[in-house]
């Protein structure tokens, strides 16, 4: 039987959402962006999207060792670099106490620029691009160490009722999602009528990610 | 870790601490537009500039211009220009800017710059057209006159250039100090036509700017800013008493505070309207009400947010300068304590230099009055 090799409407969803996340880092100057920062931003991205009303992108993922990690977004994001969409440097090899783990720098070249200036042309596109670029403008704001490590003291993964090798589930238990909640939290400690729009509230989570890197110790994969 | 860790409502992983440090700490300090818009420059350049300058004080600054592109994508611009990276360019005022050309997104973040070699602005406009920059959103900021040229559509379009210059940053926020603002506003950029600002549809017909209210409401909220660097300007602030449309923050003994509050209002002659032949009138009852609305408005969020100070805000683009429509409020806005202001908005430079007193144009006029 021959391979299956037609790409489903869900994998072209992710591939394009991917493409507008790189575009973000370009902008914001964080390009090439470590693979694994690149998986903890997928998830941070997935988190806070509906802080923006948006739909989240993919609401689960594994509690792994490393970190987030997406077996989904690592394939769409080889795919993008063969295709020449996205561009792949410092491809590395590397062992450490978990195993054989293999490290990569993405950006964004020049046809998957071109492409995202079109795709950015529909109304739902641009408002996931307008977050993204807005994540990728706080995350880029914070100090080396913290962009490693914020996903990790994230209010969602750092659940402590989550271990390792748990899948976390923001999607259908939306109760779940304690990073949009928190970032409604913010106000609280602003005199009463102080409003905060999204955008306020999305800059301010980061920071307090930031923050909390600062004062916690956290276990991490590094391939800075 | 530190501080607690409790739930934001029923789990999860939060520091309640942190998050109320971080609101308070931070809040200050959040962009005013979104990173993808090239105004958001503006503001992360005022400050830049200004501790640029601070850091200077005393020694001669040169009348060299720098240049700032608003870069899309900083990477690409660093390797097509070959252009040397300046990471956090934002927190470091010691860079010697002078003469350079500087790519940078708009927070001021990530900066990359070459060497220009220009001395004038005549140059550095020619140095961009010889490189193909000439169409990129750009700000030319001279030092010396702590002015910003600010060029969305690039330096080769002229008729979309404002100049705005940087003010010295207020500590308080007091009557004078708001006062001081607003007619910096009201001298650099209302009180004669300016070209970028479109504050008029039509200045020759007094038909102006569609959403003209919406538009001084988003240009005074970056001047505020940039004159209350340690506050906060907020733009229309929903309470239950109506939106306001400005209203100025302050840190007091460490806890945010309303300081003052600001309602704007555009008293006209006729409406806006594409065909300026078209526009229909607006009568003076209907300018009188904005005012007496205004007033109740700026009065009812004072009260509610606890701020002592209160501004109504007039921008008058009326045919006929004339102050007595003021008048209609008089009592009411000493009795409730609203300082009310009325600012003239001249529909050319003619008008306005014509209306200065000992105008030349205007003493030709008396005698040609007399000799009738």
């Amino acid at each position: 039987m021959a391979d299956d090799y037609s790409v489903s409407r869900a994998d072209l969803g992710r591939r394009v959402w991917l493409l507008l996340l790189l575009d973000g880092a370009e902008r914001a100057g964080v390009a090439p962006v470590p693979q694994t920062h690149l998986h903890r931003l997928v998830f941070l991205a997935n988190a806070l999207s509906p802080v923006y009303e948006l739909p989240v992108e993919d609401g689960k993922v594994l509690k792994y060792r490393r970190g987030p990690f997406y077996p989904d977004i690592q394939w769409d994001l080889d795919r993008l670099a063969v295709s020449g969409l996205a561009q792949i440097s410092d491809i590395q090899y590397i062992e450490d106490e978990f195993g054989w783990w293999f490290t990569a720098r993405y950006g964004l070249r020049d046809p998957g620029i071109r492409l995202v200036k079109r795709v950015v042309g529909q109304s739902e596109m641009r408002a996931a691009h307008r977050f993204l670029c807005e994540l990728m403008v706080c995350y880029g704001d914070l100090p080396q160490l913290a962009q490693l490590e914020a996903a990790l003291v994230d209010a969602t993964y750092s659940d402590p009722e989550q271990h390792i090798d748990d899948v976390i589930d923001f999607a259908e238990w939306r109760q779940r999602n304690y990073s949009v909640e928190t970032t409604q939290l913010f106000a609280k400690s602003l005199p009463p009528r102080f409003e905060l729009n999204e955008r306020d509230r999305l800059h301010l989570y980061v920071r307090y990610l930031g923050r909390m890197v600062g004062r916690t110790k956290v276990g991490s994969g590094s391939d800075g | 870790m530190t501080g607690k860790i409790a739930p934001p409502a029923s789990g999860g992983g939060v520091d309640l601490e942190i998050v109320a440090e971080t609101a308070i700490g931070d809040v200050d300090d959040l962009p005013n537009d979104d990173s993808k818009s090239p105004m958001a420059i503006l503001l992360p350049l005022t400050r830049y500039l200004w501790r640029w300058i601070e850091r200077r004080e005393g020694s001669a600054i040169s009348d060299v211009p720098v240049l700032f592109l608003f870069s899309e994508y900083p990477r690409n611009d660093s390797q097509t220009f070959g252009a040397i990276p300046h990471a956090l360019f934002f927190a470091d005022p010691t860079h010697e800017i002078q003469g350079r050309i500087y790519f940078s997104n708009s927070q001021l973040r990530l900066a990359s710059s070459i060497e220009g070699g220009f001395r004038t602005i005549d140059e550095a406009v020619l140095f961009l057209k010889k490189k193909g920059l000439d169409t990129r959103t750009a700000v030319i900021a001279q030092p010396k006159l702590r002015t910003l040229l600010w060029c969305p559509n690039g330096v080769s379009d002229e008729m979309r250039s404002l100049e705005f210059e940087v003010p010295r940053p207020l500590a308080d926020v007091s009557r004078q100090t708001v006062d001081k603002g607003l007619l910096h506003f009201h001298g650099h950029h209302a009180q004669v036509p300016d070209s970028e600002l479109g504050l008029w549809h039509d200045a020759k017909t007094f038909v102006p700017a569609k959403d003209l209210e919406k538009l001084i409401q988003r240009y005074l909220r970056i001047v505020l800013q940039a004159f209350f660097r340690e506050g906060i300007v907020v733009r229309e602030l929903n309470l239950k008493a109506g939106r306001v449309d400005l209203a100025i923050w302050m840190k007091l003994q460490g806890v945010q505070a309303a300081a003052c509050v600001l309602e704007l209002k555009v008293l006209k002659s006729r409406h806006h309207s594409r065909v300026p032949a078209k526009a229909s009138r607006c009568s003076n009852a209907a300018n009188e009400a904005a005012i007496i609305k205004g007033l109740d408005q700026v009065s009812e969020t004072r009260i509610e947010l606890g701020s002592p100070l209160a501004f109504l805000c007039c921008y008058d683009a009326r045919e006929k300068n004339d102050k007595s429509i003021m008048s209609c409020i008089s009592g009411p806005a000493s009795k409730k304590n609203v300082h009310c202001r009325r600012y003239y908005m001249y529909n050319s430079k003619e008008a306005y230099r014509r209306a200065q007193p000992g105008s030349a144009y205007k003493v030709s006029n008396r005698s040609h009055v007399r000799k009738k």
